[in-house]
């Protein structure tokens, strides 16, 4: 094992002729990621945003052993050519401040990193990571504006349903609830938009991480993560809607808010998690020793 | 090839792009080139037939959207009207200095049905002035039994945009390329008149007779600002 290693320059064997293209990478993106820190990630219901950084690069990190491997054989034409047309993306969306240009971008310019570098057994090895930066790209605003309003319209309705039913003297006016004397707006972050965004990254990453065999294994966890956090919202409205009432607006407004908003990650996760549990059950390998 | 040298390769495109997109970036907001609108002074109190309201039901101002409103927006007027005849009208103008990506204004089809109002219609219309027409739309929306045509124009850079959802995306992106070739970013200002009354041609009317009287009785130089009608 050592002769091999020692057979090829020692640069090569720990990688550093990856540091110019870190380098590149880096003057490229640190001006992106320091003005999406500052305009999204600050905002309410955005912080999942250097999460999802992190995660990629763990991704990266835990394939190093393709990327330091001495490639077998590259794809050049093709790489340089998907970086070129990452890069003119780039231009574009970082001269017009376009963020869903610039960081979309991120997915050719990678792409064509790893075929030039080291052929299409790198980009195999690490399609997973390329396919999670699609979760770090912020959603344009007139799409944000599409699905949040009836998301909220709805969100409110099945609230009052609920609690009416419940008897609460509850009615709501487009996204405004109104329960006994208080005034409740749905606002954005309720809509629960970011939840569903940042619920369905964890659970293709869970998915990712299990490396079920079955298809329709994860193609159920993968129809049920839209559902459940939807779900999970509307528990959430519900119990900020009922801590206002009880408790006054104050408590409503204060720690419960923000608190309400784990909760409705917590609720969500284990929901998802025991509906694996039962699935596992179902597609449980039947004879493993093969 | 060797992947160092490959290495090297795609770090100066990466370099060269990073450049490029230094030097393609319009620096300048086109509304720092001019003196800072201000709408509280530019908009006159009385004019014509017209004299402000001060507003009797103080607004509850959700912060939320206050904090958001402040980003997008540079200024905001909010003003009430009444004329001689004791019509009341609603004026509304938001100025923003930035409408690139995130930052464009709202659509007031948008809001109005986040605010629990129904939009019954919605229809382009044209705005006969003594400087010209404007392209503006025409709402009707209710809420309860408060009936509320709205009538209102985006002016984006320089022009007032078309209504229509197409059309208005066409001219926007027409105005933003103009604008970009010579290095300003367009600013938007969204100019929104609305009453409570449901006769919407009366309601209509008087919208219109108010935009008149106002545009009147503001300097050119602050016509061209608020409308995009006549030359600064």
């Amino acid at each position: 094992m050592s002769e091999i290693l020692h057979t090829k320059p020692y640069w090569r064997s720990v990688g550093f002729e990856w540091l110019p293209v870190v380098a590149g990478l880096l003057i490229l993106y640190v001006p992106t990621f320091y003005d999406l820190a500052l305009m999204i990630w600050l905002r309410d219901g955005d912080a999942h945003g250097p999460i999802i950084l992190a995660v990629i690069v763990w991704l990266i990190w835990d394939k190093r052993r393709v990327l330091l491997a001495v490639p077998v054989s590259t794809a050049p034409a093709t790489g340089l050519a998907l970086l070129v047309i990452g890069l003119l993306l780039y231009i574009l969306g970082r001269s017009q401040g376009i963020m869903i240009f610039q960081v979309g971008a991120l997915v050719p310019i990678l792409a064509g990193v790893l075929l030039a570098m080291r052929g299409w057994t790198a980009l195999r090895a690490l399609w997973f990571m390329l396919l999670f930066i699609v979760y770090l790209v912020p959603l344009p605003g007139y799409f944000e504006d599409a699905i949040t309003l009836p998301l909220k319209q709805n969100v409110s309705v099945i609230a009052e349903h609920i609690l009416y039913t419940a008897g609460y003297p509850i009615a709501h006016e487009g996204v405004i609830l109104t329960v006994g004397p208080y005034q409740l707006l749905v606002a954005d972050a309720c809509a629960g938009l970011n939840s569903m965004f940042s619920l369905s990254a964890i659970g293709l990453l869970y998915l990712y991480l299990m490396r079920y065999k079955s298809w329709l294994h994860n193609g159920l966890v993968l129809a049920s993560l839209l559902p459940i956090a939807f779900c999970a919202n509307i528990v959430r409205v519900i119990i900020l809607v009922l801590v206002t009432y009880h408790f006054g607006d104050a408590a409503g407004q204060g720690f419960v808010h923000g608190f309400s908003g784990i909760v409705l990650f917590v609720v969500a996760l284990t929901t998802i998690l025991l509906l694996d549990a039962v699935l596992v059950t179902f597609f449980k390998p039947k004879a493993p020793a093969q | 090839m060797r992947s160092n040298r490959m290495a090297f390769l795609i770090t100066a495109l990466m370099l060269a792009a990073s450049i490029g997109a230094v030097v393609a970036r319009p620096e300048e907001k086109a509304a720092s080139l001019e003196s800072a609108i201000s709408l509280e002074a530019v908009v006159p109190k009385h004019f014509g037939d017209w004299r402000e309201e001060p507003q009797r039901i103080v607004q509850v101002v959700n912060p939320q959207a206050q904090d958001l409103l402040d980003k997008i927006y540079s200024e905001t007027l909010s003003r009430a009207y009444v004329n001689s005849g004791g019509y009341r009208v609603m004026l509304s103008i938001a100025y923003g200095s930035d409408q690139r990506g995130d930052l464009r204004a709202h659509r007031p089809e948008n809001c109005y049905p986040a605010q629990g109002f129904t939009l019954h219609r919605e229809e382009p219309g044209h705005l006969a002035t003594p400087f010209g027409e404007i392209p503006v739309q025409r709402l009707f929306t209710s809420k309860g039994s408060r009936e509320e045509p709205v009538t209102y124009w985006f002016k984006f850079g320089d022009e007032a945009v078309p209504g229509d959802r197409a059309a208005r995306n066409l001219r926007k992106r027409l105005v933003e390329l103009r604008y970009n070739f010579t290095g300003r970013i367009p600013d938007g200002l969204l100019f929104r008149v609305s009453s409570i009354d449901p006769d919407q041609v009366r309601a209509n009317q008087l919208q219109d007779q108010f935009i008149n009287q106002l545009l009147q009785a503001v300097s050119p130089a602050e016509r061209k600002r608020l409308s995009g009608l006549g030359d600064s």
